[in-house]
Parts: C-alpha cells; sequence; structure tokens
C-alpha cells in the first residue's frame, strides 16, 4: 500500500489535479461595538504592568533571525515567521483584536533560548508547549519534548549550538497529552531508550491514558478542534492570533516512546546523571496522569501544566471529560505546601517562568484561589437554583483574582468553567422540565421562526440589533433562521457576521478562534478535506487491541445490526492473544477467548491491524496478500464488515 | 485507502494546515479505517485470496512501489490491447482490490481511452472488481473467465460477466 501513498503524492504535485476553489470570503472590519468593546478592556486592565514582559525575556541567550521549521519532505511544519509580520512588541492591538489577548501572543512571540536559572534551560517559541534542558554532570535531561520531532530536533541543535553538545540522559514527560511528549523522537532513539542509555520518566498510568483519551469520541472532538485551535483561519490580524497557550501547534511527526521509569508517588525521588528530582503527583488536574517536579539544588519548580500564565480548561471546547477543578486547586495548595519556601523560580510547560519567592507563592495562591473560586461560586450559584447559563452569566472574579494577568482566560474562561462545573456535578439537564425533551435544533427553528413573523422579519430585527452591537443576541435568533433554512444566503450572512465581532472581542484564543471558524463556515461551506488529525502511528501501535476492538463497537451502526448474529473468533498471532467478537442485541462485545462456535475465525497479527487503522494498507489487501486470514463464513465476515459505519470527519457545525 | 481517497488526501493535505494536537488531544482514530474501497470489494479480495490458496493463481510478488505500478499499468495496456480488439462496450471503471488502483475506459468515435489513476468510476460506469493476480491470469490465459467469476474473484456491477470484458 505505500505505493498508493507514493502514486497520491505524484499526483498531488500534479497542477492539474487540484481542486479549483473559489477564494474564501473576505473577513469583514471591527464594526465601532467592537472597538469600543475593545477600547474598554484596553482602558481596564492593568496594561502598565509590564512584569511579564520583563519575565519572558529574561535569561535571554540566542534566538535564529527566522524560525520556520520543515520536515524531512521539506513541509513547513512550524513557522513563527507568519506571525511575525504582524505581531510584534511594538506594534499596537488591532481594532480587530482584543487587546488582552493581543498582549499574551506579543509575550508568547518572545521565541528562542533562555536561561532559567543555572543548569535549567528553555526554548520557547518552538511549538506550542516549551522544551527544557537540565543540565547534569555529562549531559541533558528534557522536559516535555514538544509535539513534532522536527521541532525538538530543531530546539536541541539551538541548545547544541549555544550550549555545547551534551548527551541526552533522561526524558520526562509531565503528561498524557501529546504536547508534551509527541517530539521524544526528534531527541532520542527508541534504541538509546530499550538499551536504558536514555530513561523516560513519566507519571504513573501515563501510557494508557496517552492512548485512550480521544479514541472513543475522536472524530467529533478533532472536528470540533478545527474550531477550537483555528488551524485553519488565515494568519493575520482578522484571523488567528494566539492559541491561549501559545501560538499554534506544530504539523510534524508525533511519536511515542514509552517510559522507562514510573513515577506513582508523591516525594518519590530520582537522581539522573547528579540531577535530583522530587516529583509531585497530581493526576486528575490538567490531565489524567500528570506531574510536577521539584529540582531541590536549584531550588527550581517545574509545574507541568498545572500552572500557566493563563486560567486554563475545566472542559475544553473540543469535548473533553470535565475535570476536576476542586482537586485542581487542592494540588496546588499541596505545592505551595510542599515546594513553596525553597522555590526561587517556576517554570512550565507554556509561557514564561517567574523568579522570586515571594511573588511565585503570590502567583501559586491565585492560581490555586482562581480554580476554588470558579468550583466554589458556581457551586453556591447551583444551590441556589442557578443554572449553568446562568451562573456563567452571574460570575465575576474578585479583582484580586480576575486582574492578576496569569489569571486572565486566554485558553479558558470563566464562563465556560463555570458552566463545566455546573455540568460536572449535574449533567445536561438544567432542572427545568421544558428542557427534559425539547425539540432539537431544526423543528424548534422551525417554530420559532413562523413564531417571530418569518425569516424576512427576524433578518430586519436583527440588522437593527447587529447595528446596535448586540451580537450574541443577533447569533441566538439568526441561529434560528439559519436552521430552519440553510438556504437563507441574507441569514448566514448577519449570523457569519455576528459571530466574527464575537471573535474580534474575544479575550481567549480558543474562543476566538470558534467564532472565527464558525463565520468562515458560514460564509463558505463546510470544508470537505484537509485539516484531520489522527493519532500516530506509535499510539496506535501501543494500543491494545481491546481498545480497537471498543472502537469497532462504537462504528457499530445499531439499526442495521437489529437482529442479526454474528460471532467471529480473532486470532493476533503475534500477540499470542485470542478474541472472540460478537454482535448481537445490536450491539458488540468483546471477550479475550475463542468462542467454540464461532461464524469465522480471522487470523491476522496486530501489526496488520495497525497497519489497515492507520491505512498503510487495506483490509482487501491484506485479505488478497494473506496477511488477514478468513476462515469459516466469508459472508459472516463481509457482514460483520458491512454494519461498521464510516465516521465523516466533516460533519455540519453552524448549519444543520 | 483507495486511490481516490489517498489522492483527495494527499491533495488537500497539502493545501490546508492541519489540526492542531493540542493540550489533551492526540487525534482520534480514523474512523474510516477498515472501510471496504468499494462495496462488494471484500468479497472479491477473499476471492483472490481463494484462487491463489488453491493454486489457481499465482501470487505476484512483492515489489517496490514504482515496479508495482509500472507492472500494473503493463498489464493494463495488455488489456487495452485485447479491448481494442473487441467491439466497442460501455464505458466501464475497474478496480484492483489489492492495490486500490481505479483504471477506467470508454470508446468515443470508435476509439478506447484508458486511464489510470482515476478516483473511481462515473455515474453509469460499468464497474469491474477484481484483483491484479487474477487479471494477470486472465490476460495470460492461464484462468478462464467464468472460473474467475465462479471464485468471485471478477464481479462485475451493472453490466455482463467477464466475458464482457474477455472477449
Amino acid at each position: 500500500m505505500k505505493y498508493l501513498r507514493h502514486l497520491a503524492w505524484s499526483l498531488a504535485l500534479c497542477p492539474a489535479v487540484w481542486a479549483q476553489t473559489p477564494a474564501p470570503t473576505a473577513p469583514k472590519p471591527a464594526t465601532a461595538a467592537t472597538r469600543a468593546a475593545n477600547a474598554e478592556v484596553q482602558r481596564t486592565l492593568p496594561f502598565n504592568d509590564r512584569s511579564d514582559f520583563e519575565d519572558a525575556q529574561r535569561g535571554f541567550i540566542a534566538r535564529p533571525d527566522t524560525v520556520t521549521i520543515k520536515d524531512a519532505q521539506g513541509k513547513v511544519v512550524w513557522d513563527l515567521e507568519q506571525y511575525k509580520t504582524y505581531i510584534a512588541l511594538d506594534k499596537p492591538a488591532p481594532d480587530t483584536v482584543n487587546p488582552s489577548l493581543w498582549r499574551n501572543a506579543q509575550l508568547n512571540m518572545q521565541h528562542g533560548l533562555f536561561k532559567v536559572t543555572d543548569g535549567i534551560y528553555q526554548v520557547r517559541g518552538y511549538d506550542l508547549s516549551n522544551i527544557t534542558f537540565v543540565q547534569g554532570k555529562t549531559g541533558w535531561i528534557v522536559m516535555d519534548p514538544l509535539i513534532s520531532a522536527e521541532t525538538a530536533k530543531a530546539a536541541h541543535e539551538l541548545v547544541t549550538q549555544h550550549l555545547g553538545r551534551k548527551p541526552i540522559h533522561a526524558v520526562v514527560y509531565s503528561h498524557s497529552h501529546v504536547d508534551h511528549y509527541g517530539g521524544v523522537r526528534g531527541i532520542v532513539s527508541e534504541a538509546d531508550v530499550k538499551a536504558r542509555r536514555v530513561r523516560i520518566f513519566a507519571p504513573e498510568h501515563f501510557a494508557q491514558h496517552a492512548i485512550s483519551e480521544n479514541v472513543i469520541a475522536g472524530n467529533a472532538m478533532s472536528r470540533r478542534a478545527i474550531f477550537m485551535y483555528g488551524a485553519m483561519l488565515p494568519r493575520n490580524a482578522q484571523g488567528g492570533i494566539n492559541g491561549g497557550l501559545g501560538q499554534t501547534t506544530s504539523l510534524g511527526a508525533a511519536g511515542l516512546v514509552l517510559p522507562t521509569d514510573t513515577v506513582s508517588k508523591t516525594g518519590q525521588e530520582f537522581t539522573v546523571d547528579g540531577v535530583k528530582m522530587v516529583f509531585q503527583m497530581t493526576p486528575g488536574t490538567e490531565a489524567p496522569a500528570e506531574m510536577n517536579t521539584f529540582f531541590p539544588e536549584r531550588k527550581a519548580m517545574w509545574m507541568a501544566e498545572n500552572t500557566t500564565n493563563t486560567m486554563h480548561n475545566i472542559l475544553t471546547l473540543r469535548g473533553a471529560q470535565v475535570r476536576d477543578a476542586l482537586k485542581w486547586s487542592s494540588f496546588l495548595d499541596e505545592t505551595i505546601d510542599l515546594y513553596g519556601r525553597n522555590t526561587e523560580v517556576k517554570f512550565q510547560a507554556h509561557h514564561w517562568p517567574m523568579w522570586g519567592n515571594q511573588k511565585i507563592i503570590d502567583y501559586w495562591k491565585k492560581q490555586r484561589d482562581l480554580y476554588k473560586y470558579t468550583h466554589d461560586q458556581s457551586v453556591r450559584l447551583m444551590n441556589q437554583g442557578y443554572t449553568g447559563s446562568e451562573i456563567s452569566e452571574m460570575i465575576e472574579l474578585p479583582p484580586e483574582l480576575g486582574n492578576f494577568w496569569p489569571n486572565r482566560g486566554y485558553y479558558g474562561t470563566l464562563r465556560h468553567n463555570s458552566r463545566a462545573v455546573y455540568q460536572r456535578y449535574m449533567g445536561w439537564y438544567d432542572g427545568n422540565p421544558v428542557s427534559l425533551n425539547n425539540l432539537p435544533p431544526e423543528p424548534a427553528a422551525k417554530k420559532y421562526v413562523e413564531y417571530m413573523g418569518g425569516e424576512a422579519a427576524v433578518i430586519a430585527k436583527a440588522r437593527a440589533d447587529f447595528d446596535k452591537g448586540e451580537y450574541r443576541w443577533v447569533a441566538e435568533a439568526m441561529k434560528h433562521v439559519v436552521f430552519a433554512n440553510p438556504g437563507n444566503r441574507e441569514g448566514k450572512e448577519i449570523l457569519a457576521d455576528a459571530l466574527e465581532q464575537m471573535g474580534y472581542q474575544a479575550e481567549s484564543g480558543p474562543w476566538r478562534s470558534v467564532y472565527l471558524q464558525g463565520a468562515f463556515e458560514l460564509r463558505n461551506g463546510t470544508p470537505k478535506a484537509g485539516g484531520i488529525a489522527t493519532a500516530s502511528p506509535d499510539t496506535i501501535r501501543a494500543m491494545p487491541p481491546e481498545m480497537l476492538f471498543d472502537y469497532f463497537g462504537v462504528r457499530l451502526n445499531g439499526p442495521k445490526a437489529a437482529g442479526k448474529k454474528i460471532a467471529l473468533n480473532i486470532d493476533l498471532t503475534d500477540l499470542r492473544k485470542r478474541y472472540s467478537l460478537v454482535v448481537e442485541n445490536a450491539v458488540l462485545n468483546q471477550a479475550p477467548r475463542f468462542l467454540p462456535q464461532a461464524d469465522a475465525t480471522l487470523t491476522l497479527t496486530k501489526a496488520t491491524l495497525d497497519s489497515i487503522q492507520l491505512r498503510e494498507t487495506t483490509l482487501e489487501q491484506a485479505i488478497a496478500s494473506g496477511a488477514l486470514k478468513v476462515q469459516g463464513s466469508q459472508q459472516a465476515f463481509t457482514d460483520f464488515m458491512g454494519l461498521l459505519d464510516n465516521f465523516d470527519f466533516w460533519f455540519n457545525i453552524v448549519t444543520p | 485507502m483507495s486511490l481516490r481517497a489517498a489522492f483527495h488526501a494527499a491533495a488537500l493535505l497539502a493545501a490546508a494546515p492541519l489540526a492542531g494536537q493540542a493540550c489533551g488531544l492526540h487525534g482520534g482514530l480514523d474512523g474510516q479505517a477498515f472501510a471496504p474501497l468499494h462495496p462488494g470489494s471484500i468479497e472479491v479480495a477473499l476471492g483472490v485470496r481463494g484462487l491463489v490458496d488453491h493454486g489457481r493463481v499465482q501470487p505476484l510478488p512483492a515489489a517496490a512501489p514504482p515496479l508495482a505500478f509500472v507492472r500494473v499499468q503493463r498489464s493494463l495496456q495488455l488489456l487495452k490491447a485485447r479491448l481494442e480488439a473487441g467491439p466497442p462496450g460501455p464505458a466501464t471503471a475497474m478496480l484492483l482490490v489489492d492495490s486500490g488502483l481505479w483504471a477506467r475506459w470508454a470508446w468515443t468515435e470508435g476509439r478506447l481511452d484508458m486511464q489510470v489513476h482515476v478516483a473511481g468510476p462515473e455515474a453509469g460506469d460499468r464497474v469491474v472488481l477484481t484483483g491484479e493476480p487474477v487479471l494477470a491470469a486472465l490476460l495470460a490465459q492461464q484462468l478462464h473467465p467464468a472460473q474467475a467469476q465462479a471464485a468471485r474473484a471478477w464481479v462485475v456491477q451493472g453490466g455482463d460477466g467477464a466475458a464482457a470484458v474477455f472477449h
């Protein structure tokens, strides 16, 4: 099947086969209402406090003139140059950008190699996350090697160029998210890890979560991630500005080399190459498997992603299980208790470090209390009978938390985090019987529009409200027009205009992206291709068969499977493991054993199974080549495969 | 991945940036893996394998991608010559299920045009599903079309059987 890929790429280079797509509709300028809203942000937030800018540039060693990183095929996987054309310290916020978000982008653009403290260096601005090099007696310990092998390698080369060539003795994965381990193959080889020449430390259950977190609902999450991360937005002042945690994500090869050393207890110590590391376990905070690392000899605390210079997400907009704000807060309290006295510098996997014990303690307390306040006040209001949407509107941070720059909502927001707290405790139902069995969007929209006097009447009123800057309401009303009649071009245009202005006003990078992507899709239609990120080959190969079979279960088309009974045995010869899959009662069950009377037996290797999942080969090729053998009823096998749905990535979101 | 899917994915991925894989999102599993290339293609793959297992056709040796492609092209050129020797027939798209390669031929004013690497059948096309070793065996007259059809290693959708191609 590799030759198919070869052919496909050859064809992609042929101009004749390029699809002719119309140029997207141009974005519109900021309205007077948006300019006023952004000016109010400029007026009310403490922009005179420049300490973050000092910290973001402190310890600067070097940066190349340009940062454009390419893969082996010459494809650009990371490019700061596009951002440099419109984001700089001396450029004021454009009127299409919330000044607070602009400030965050200016800070995130401070890139290069920096000294954090004696023996600790960071490369920032080479990916969404930072990569950190801790100097041992003879070499490096690397913390969180970015997303892509290419960016990690480039960062390592920058370190080598300025600090000398040294071997890497260990890598620490702070947690189970890909921007904290995906680039590992760019700095160490799997052979060195297997030979224990390089150790990899990770928190308990790291691999399980790294592999599983996005499996079952991955298609829907990935489609929504297009909105959240704004990867398809143009790079200019009317498009992508900043992802909140960093500029954006790199597009190179993400891999996974499994850890050699598991950390399971707070206070657990390891010394590598003369560097003592003390770990604080923080499971169930920002990630299900996460840990901080204290370097006592350097009085330096690595905060993983538990504190960054933004409010983080209790629930990400792409979709995820709700995080526990209370637990998060509690672990930060423990950080202060265990390591506060001895910390002189704190640094983490995103954003810039902070120096000075008092300042750090104050920061930790404010981050701790940010999540505690969000939790407690959301629950207080919930217990007074308010619903998620009401709480979201009512809750406000006190000035001591809200005006603290690292607590601003560049990634998470108080609005959606408070709703997440409600969701964690109460779920989707707001308690109002009307909401229990309400009409879905399309039929409801038709009735709304009918009751409101028809599409033309709604549009006329929406235009008037748009002119008054009431974009949230205009969006709400026009959603009904669009869902009642997606062919109403004028309705889609007004809705797009409203979302666009909301994007221009958003302080959160993901909120801006969500709104602008929504406007883009209303104006230009749902994209047809591109932009799809699927699990890396390393992740698939590390995935246990049970997980893949669970995924088959959610691909099974229930109505189609009704009344059918199919039993398949599966012999994975390289693993020496046998399974059975049974379709019955329109569900797929699996068991780790053969059934005595299966309809058919499939014999293959896990490698072949992975290869098909990775689309390196097809099911047909595996069968025709003999890599997948089917004994027994071939009809049962083909019937089974025919029951699996394909998930279309580009489902509609802003239109029915 | 079918040639069609591979082609479109490659072209468009080259044109658009990939989705972000930021904190917590690693990219899900491909929701279209394990899908048949075309309705009936799995049955045909099983049929092709059955003929190989029973020694009725010889498996083709593994080859590097460019050589494999040259080999397929050679077979298709032979097929074209065979078709040109016969009377004109309906427009036909052929899927070689083991490589996912689509070829298509049509008669225009008495002239046969054959294209390799097409995205798939066009509306109204007759569709042939088979495998490369079966095609090779048929062209070499080591296998009778009726045998291929009986083994479900040659399936014609929307038209007559193997004889419609191999006159």
